[in-house]
């Protein structure tokens, strides 16, 4: 039974060439029974060989390629010489100094051996020493004042020099002393402050029982400032001027009574 | 001895002068001859810098590219032992490049899809068969249009998976030689490779019940 779905899972492996031959025998045989597969298959082959195509007709023209030969050589010598310049040049260096300063202290030793030759490194070294010789074992005629000063001048600075290093090292020696001392900061304390909160008489009057609780909130500080009041020695408000209705109005609350 | 031993012996002659030539080119090369690197290169360069154009998609990289491969191959050809095909061992530097590459330009740009401008292509040549000037022309300009489609196409498509259908297209690797290469699974390659087709497909409009100038071009290559 030909299944379509199984076919086309198949059918990318087919284009492909990643099928068994076996395989890809039996599948071709299906596609013969099946039009829709068989469109399927053709479609994905000739997108396949469509793009082959296209991507191997999208070549550069030969006169390019000479130039990108040129440049891809160029780019070859150059890396070339920057290889041996850094790897092989440094150990080369090394070796002919080495090879240089052996040579030249040989030829001290030897020169110092036979005698100086003009020209020669060791007769440079040679004469040098010679120079040196002279200097220290030249006299110089100074007068006696001269001299005088500059041996003072001499002994004032070895006495100044000597007098100075103790100096600069005595202070690293003190020890430090820690002292403890009480200091009394002042703390600020806290400011009591006092709210005193009015609230309408008619509407904590018409409210009734079951807004006891809101009221108990609202007067809190109220009462805090009664009692501030009463403690302070008030008297209470008086009811001068005060005159009742003539007419009762019942207000009936719904749910504000109990059966 | 008849003429067809003759001709099948001047052939293998030929085959292994050819080999030979390559690996006394690969000796002088290792021993630091430039130019016998350069003979070498000669005969692959083509096909790496292609590989590279239509991964990078522009020819400035593409050629900065294929001389990192060539570079690098220089580079490490003291390493070559002669256990593959020279150009089996190129190829895997030539992937390595692209893998580097595609690093370096996730780090430095975040993805964009490019679209390709056709004046990339210029200077290319399209090969056509065509006889009269007329045709040659038209079918010119379809074949441009073709290439350009396939181009969009493979732009559309993440690097990896352009990767992984220009070696199994034009390199013709198997679906396991590309999972080792690029180590990922042959599912992945398979994946890749179909999404690429799909793409291609919608693109081209190959053997599409509407007629476009697209379907035509396409036919138009096939036929």
């Amino acid at each position: 039974m030909h299944n379509c779905r199984l076919t086309r899972n198949g059918l990318m492996d087919l284009v492909l060439d990643e099928m068994p031959s076996a395989e890809a025998k039996q599948l071709l045989a299906e596609l013969n029974d099946c039009a829709a597969c068989s469109e399927e298959y053709a479609a994905l082959r000739n997108t396949w060989r469509v793009s082959g195509q296209a991507l191997r007709s999208a070549q550069p023209t030969e006169t390019f390629w000479a130039g990108y030969h040129a440049r891809l050589q160029g780019k070859l010598i150059q890396h070339q010489d920057n290889e041996k310049a850094s790897s092989s040049l440094q150990p080369v260096r090394q070796s002919l100094n080495l090879s240089l300063w052996l040579r030249f202290w040989i030829a001290v030793v030897t020169q110092t051996e036979r005698g100086p030759q003009p020209g020669s490194p060791g007769g440079v070294l040679i004469s040098l020493r010679l120079m040196g010789r002279k200097l220290a074992t030249t006299s110089v005629k100074v007068p006696v004042p001269v001299a005088l000063a500059l041996m003072l001048l001499f002994v004032i600075s070895v006495v100044v020099l000597r007098f100075r290093g103790p100096v600069n090292t005595t202070p690293s020696n003190q020890l430090t002393s820690v002292e403890t001392r009480m200091i009394q900061i002042p703390v600020i304390q806290e400011k009591v402050v006092t709210r005193v909160v009015y609230v309408e008489k008619k509407t904590s009057r018409s409210r009734g029982a079951s807004n006891q609780l809101d009221r108990e909130e609202l007067n809190a500080p109220n009462r805090l400032a009664r009692a501030g009041s009463d403690a302070s020695g008030k008297t209470a408000m008086s009811l001068a001027g005060f005159k009742p209705t003539d007419q009762v109005k019942l207000t009936i609350i719904k749910g504000s009574y109990e059966k | 001895m008849s003429i067809e031993t003759v001709e099948r012996a001047f052939a293998f002659l030929e085959v292994h002068s050819g080999l030979s030539s390559e690996s006394e080119l690969i000796r002088w090369a290792q021993a630091g001859d430039t130019d016998a690197f350069c003979s070498l290169a000669q005969a692959y360069e083509r096909r790496i810098y292609s590989l590279a154009f239509h991964y990078c998609r522009e020819r400035q990289d593409a050629e900065d590219l294929s001389q990192e491969v060539w570079l690098k191959a220089y580079s490490a050809l003291a390493t070559f032992r002669y256990e593959s095909s020279f150009y089996t061992w190129l190829r895997k530097i030539t992937i390595n490049c692209f893998i580097n590459y595609r690093r370096r330009r996730a780090n430095a740009f975040p993805w964009q899809r490019q679209s390709i401008d056709p004046s990339t292509i210029d200077g290319y040549a399209i090969k056509d068969d065509s006889g009269s000037a007329v045709a040659e022309l038209e079918i010119t300009l379809q074949n441009q249009l073709v290439v350009e489609k396939v181009m969009q196409a493979l732009a559309d498509v993440t690097p990896q998976q352009r990767l992984v259908f220009l070696l199994k297209h034009q390199e013709g690797m198997t679906y396991e030689e590309i999972s080792k290469e690029l180590g990922c699974s042959i599912g992945t390659v398979k994946k890749s490779v179909s999404r690429t087709i799909a793409k291609l497909r919608a693109q081209l409009g190959v053997n599409d019940e509407s007629e476009n100038y697209i379907s035509c071009a396409a036919t138009g290559i096939l036929s």
